[in-house]
């Protein structure tokens, strides 16, 4: 057997290994910047605030026992859980009623419909709260419409205020509780309902026997989601909600842009970044998220 | 135009084997056909040689050249495949010059060879039709044009005809035959169906579970297969498992199968040296099938017909020789005399073949 | 859609019917939800008073006047507009080259770069800016235009990856196989079939990351401060400290503006998908 000629000479031969490397390069580059920033925010937990802004590297555990001793802050971590917690709960009562009515809808219907309840996911937060703002504001539409009513002698105090900041809420978490529940009930097949109706089951029964568990995937996966955008949300609380409403992103941007206290800054996002795990991880079991990309 | 050689071939994936030690030499301007189950490492040993997955073990050779390292657009290859992958986005002229325009060839010899090509399949006509406007015998020639207009030196069918429905496929097959023989191109053809390989093909390559069974003209493999699966794969036969009782001064090996039958074969008929388990292979159509019992003769078995499947110019006739035995016989539908063959289910028949008929082959 | 059914029809189809249009008032009550706060703002921009307030005074277009001419809107315009363009641009081709890299030659841990690449999805947008400010203030960058389009790019990332991965998915591999059979290399390949098969997948990506990117507010605030004003920025200025009609306007035409985008990206995507099939 002959040696292969020259005009046959490989040029770098690279495997497929190394090709993909090369190809996901840039990506991982920025993806790794992002990710050491990351780990830096927790060095930085234990760092020393230098009064004036900035920090000092010097060991120290006060940003955390600052954090965990006052009243305040563990105000601030409840806030942040009962707005996540609350929305969440409303966001999944109305949200599986309207993935389930989806599911009846023609195509046309279906795809004007997914058009609306898409409208959160592609219109700036700032516009909407703006609108909220305007609606359940004192002089806002809500009141006027009560006052013309002649229901309201008092202006109801919904903005700025705890209920202000849920509604709001609300209406970006629909989308992304629905979205997962209605990819969960399309994937039932239509027999397994069939079934269970000519079986003698009636459709309330059908529905909590069988097709509601063979949800829960769904739901879960719309759960994880909202309580983690509830979790990060900035713009929502810090403009209809009143100051006894201070949640955790915004305490935190507070101490960056005010103060430059990144040490506590950090402590607070560790705080969040921890929430977050905690209800990522023990709904993890029942759901695999990257099932319900792919808008 | 180049000849073809693997040397000790092996590919895994993962813990898969799908390939295991296969050396074979094809021949410039053979047609070979890879022939096995699915699953048997053909569609891969295809693949390998086309550069497209890279050998676990052992080397691929073109015209004596060692071309393991070389990338699958350097290989000068033509490769049809079942779905044809035709490129969507361009006119069937577009998609057959693509691989003349990669050669940057100029626009008047691409014109020239292009128009060629088509006329070849006799698709001339359809230059500015687009794949989706293409019925699937007019996609299957375009596909082909593609692959031959770049005069490979090996064209690579990987089951090129098995979304075409039957008539259309036996068309086809006669088709390409014709094609290979006129461009005298070294084809290499994955099919598991075995009627298309037997029709096709100069040799075929047997493949199961990753090893190369046999490697032979048609003829050869119908007629001695060397081992049970081929026996079995191509064309229907009836096997026994024996142990060897006698061998004769003559040549005559007497056995006995493991559901009590006594048989006899010749060493002629035997490919391997003398063990005391053998397999013995019978074709259907060396079976004489009779109403009376005749003389003494060997191999002979009294039976009663348990189904008769007609075949338009043959039957296919089911005798139950014990209990689990069923021996198939195929009967020509008309017999010497002229007369029309009517066996019917329940008939008592006799069933006898002569000892240079049978075959012992490999487990 | 469901087949008829026989015998107990007539009983169910009545209370069916009821019920159906208990569904269609619950539906129509959460559309009208949904809408809402984005209606208001267009009924505000044509109101004429000079407060933020319900019922509008009079019918005005002066709001849209002074949008156009004041410079402050038409610079933070601008800069919305050149960040989603640098950042969209970047998420783009990155991504196309780490869809291409994840789904033709699948790396070993291609679950943990799944998974690292989706992530800006569920970080925080406050998370993300922290972090990314704090490293870009030790690097002396800061809060700067380059920041700002590192942090939209890092989250517009996902969505460019995930949609340019499901059109490569679409686009059949033995196509590039047999084009490489035919001499093609792996670049001549990508470019004369590849490429143009998953185009409109690529295109409509680019557009929801724009979309992303015009929309986005928080990591943009921290990363650009005072340097870089965008239109969220802008208008979120307004509302905390000095109310100016003008933002309903400029809250109008940017809805406007996100959603003739939004309608054309999905109207690529559908077609992108036509393709395939």
């Amino acid at each position: 057997m002959t040696m292969t000629p020259s005009h046959y000479r490989p040029r770098i031969l690279l495997g497929h290994q190394a090709k993909a490397f090369l190809l996901l390069s840039p990506s991982l580059l920025i993806l790794s910047f992002l990710g050491i920033s990351i780990f830096l925010l927790l060095i930085y937990s234990f760092f020393t605030y230098s009064p004036g802004g900035g920090m000092i590297a010097q060991f120290t555990l006060e940003n955390y026992t600052r954090l965990f001793g006052k009243r305040l802050y563990w105000q601030v971590i409840f806030n942040t859980i009962l707005f996540s917690a609350v929305t969440t709960g409303l966001a999944l009562l109305l949200g599986y009623p309207l993935a389930y009515y989806f599911r009846k809808l023609s195509p046309v219907k279906r795809t004007i419909g997914f058009l609306f309840l898409t409208i959160p996911l592609w219109t700036s937060v700032i516009v909407r709260t703006y609108g909220w703002a305007i609606i359940l504001g004192r002089r806002g539409m809500i009141n006027i419409l009560l006052e013309e009513m002649g229901l309201g002698l008092m202006p109801l105090d919904i903005f700025p205020g705890f209920w202000a900041v849920v509604v709001a809420l609300l209406e970006i978490t629909l989308p992304i509780m629905v979205l997962p529940i209605y990819t969960s009930l399309t994937s039932i097949d239509p027999g397994i309902e069939e079934s269970s109706l000519v079986l003698g089951a009636g459709p309330l029964q059908t529905f909590r026997r069988v097709i509601f568990p063979l949800t829960l995937p769904g739901v879960f996966a719309g759960v994880i989601l909202t309580f983690v955008l509830v979790l990060s949300a900035y713009v929502t609380p810090v403009i209809l909600g009143s100051t006894r409403d201070l949640v955790l992103p915004v305490l935190i941007e507070n101490q960056v842009t005010n103060l430059y206290n990144i040490p506590f800054a950090s402590a607070l996002a560790v705080v969040m970044l921890v929430l977050m795990s905690i209800v990522i991880f023990a709904f993890r079991r029942f759901v695999r998220l990257d099932q319900f990309f792919g808008s | 135009m180049a000849s073809l050689a693997v040397e000790s071939l092996a590919k895994n994936f993962g813990s898969v084997v799908a390939l295991d030690n296969v050396s074979l030499e094809i021949k410039t301007g053979e047609f070979v056909t890879l022939l096995g189950p699915s699953g048997c490492g053909k569609t891969t040993f295809l693949r390998l040689v086309a550069g497209l997955e890279r050998p676990t073990n052992g080397r691929i050779y073109l015209d004596g050249e060692c071309i393991n390292d070389i990338p699958p657009y350097r290989c000068e290859m033509g490769l049809v495949v079942q779905n044809y992958a035709l490129f969507p986005h361009m006119t069937v002229f577009d998609n057959v010059a693509y691989g003349l325009k990669v050669r940057r060839l100029g626009a008047e010899e691409i014109g020239r060879r292009v128009g060629e090509a088509l006329d070849r399949v006799r698709l001339a006509g359809f230059e500015k039709r687009f794949p989706r406007q293409l019925s699937g015998g007019q996609q299957q020639r375009c596909a082909l044009a593609r692959a031959i207009v770049i005069r490979p030196r090996v064209l690579l069918l990987d089951e090129a005809l098995g979304a075409l429905d039957k008539k259309l496929r036996e068309e086809m097959q006669v088709e390409l035959k014709q094609l290979q023989r006129q461009l005298h191109l070294t084809t290499l053809h994955v099919t598991h169906d075995q009627e298309e390989a037997l029709g096709m093909s100069d040799r075929i390559v047997v493949l199961n579970h990753g090893s190369v069974e046999q490697f032979g003209t048609p003829l050869e493999l119908y007629n001695h297969p060397k081992t049970e699966f081929v026996a079995s794969f191509i064309g229907d036969a009836n096997v026994f498992r024996a142990k060897v009782e006698k061998v004769a001064a003559d040549g005559m090996i007497r056995a006995r199968s493991e559901d009590g039958l006594d048989l006899v074969c010749t060493i002629a008929g035997a490919v391997l040296s003398l063990q005391n388990q053998i397999v013995v292979v019978v074709r259907p159509e060396r079976i004489s099938l009779l109403d009376t019992r005749p003389e003494e003769k060997e191999n002979l078995f009294e039976g009663r017909i348990e189904a008769v499947v007609y075949h338009g110019n043959a039957a296919k006739v089911v005798v139950g020789i014990t209990n689990e035995r069923r021996i198939l016989v195929l009967e020509p539908s008309f017999s010497e005399i002229g007369r029309q063959s009517s066996r019917q289910s329940g008939d008592q028949v006799w069933i006898t073949w002569s000892p240079g008929d049978a075959r012992v082959v490999r487990p | 859609m469901p087949k008829e059914s026989n015998a107990p029809s007539a009983a169910r189809s009545s209370s069916h019917r009821s019920g159906s249009v208990l569904w269609i008032v619950f539906a129509f009550v959460m559309y009208a939800f949904l809408i809402a706060p984005i209606i208001i703002v267009i009924f505000m921009s044509f109101n004429s008073a000079l407060y933020l307030s319900f019922p509008p005074a009079g019918l005005s277009l002066r709001w849209y006047e002074k949008l156009f001419s004041d410079p402050i809107y038409t610079d933070a315009s601008l800069k919305s507009f050149l960040v989603g363009c640098f950042s969209v641009l970047a998420a783009t081709v990155f991504g196309t080259m780490a869809a291409y890299g994840l789904q033709r030659y699948r790396p070993k841990c291609f679950n943990l770069i799944n998974a690292l690449i989706l992530s800006p999805l569920i970080l925080p947008g406050i998370l993300i800016g922290l972090a990314l400010l704090y490293t870009l203030n030790t690097v002396g960058i800061g809060r700067s235009m380059p920041s700002v389009i590192l942090g939209h790019t890092l989250y517009v990332l996902p969505f460019t990856v995930v949609i340019i991965s499901s059109a490569l998915q679409g686009c059949d591999r033995r196509l590039e196989e047999v084009a490489m059979s035919l001499g093609a290399n792996e670049w001549y390949a990508f470019r004369t079939i590849t490429l143009p098969i998953i185009f409109p997948g690529i295109i409509s990506g680019a557009l929801f990351a724009f979309i992303l990117s015009l929309d986005e507010f928080i990591i943009t605030f921290l990363l650009g401060g005072v340097h870089v004003v965008t239109l969220p920025i802008r208008i979120f200025a307004s509302l905390r400290f000095a109310v100016d009609p003008t933002i309903a306007a400029v809250s109008t035409v940017f809805v406007f503006v996100t959603t003739l985008l939004f309608l054309l990206a999905v109207r690529l995507r559908a077609r992108s998908q036509k393709v395939e099939s």
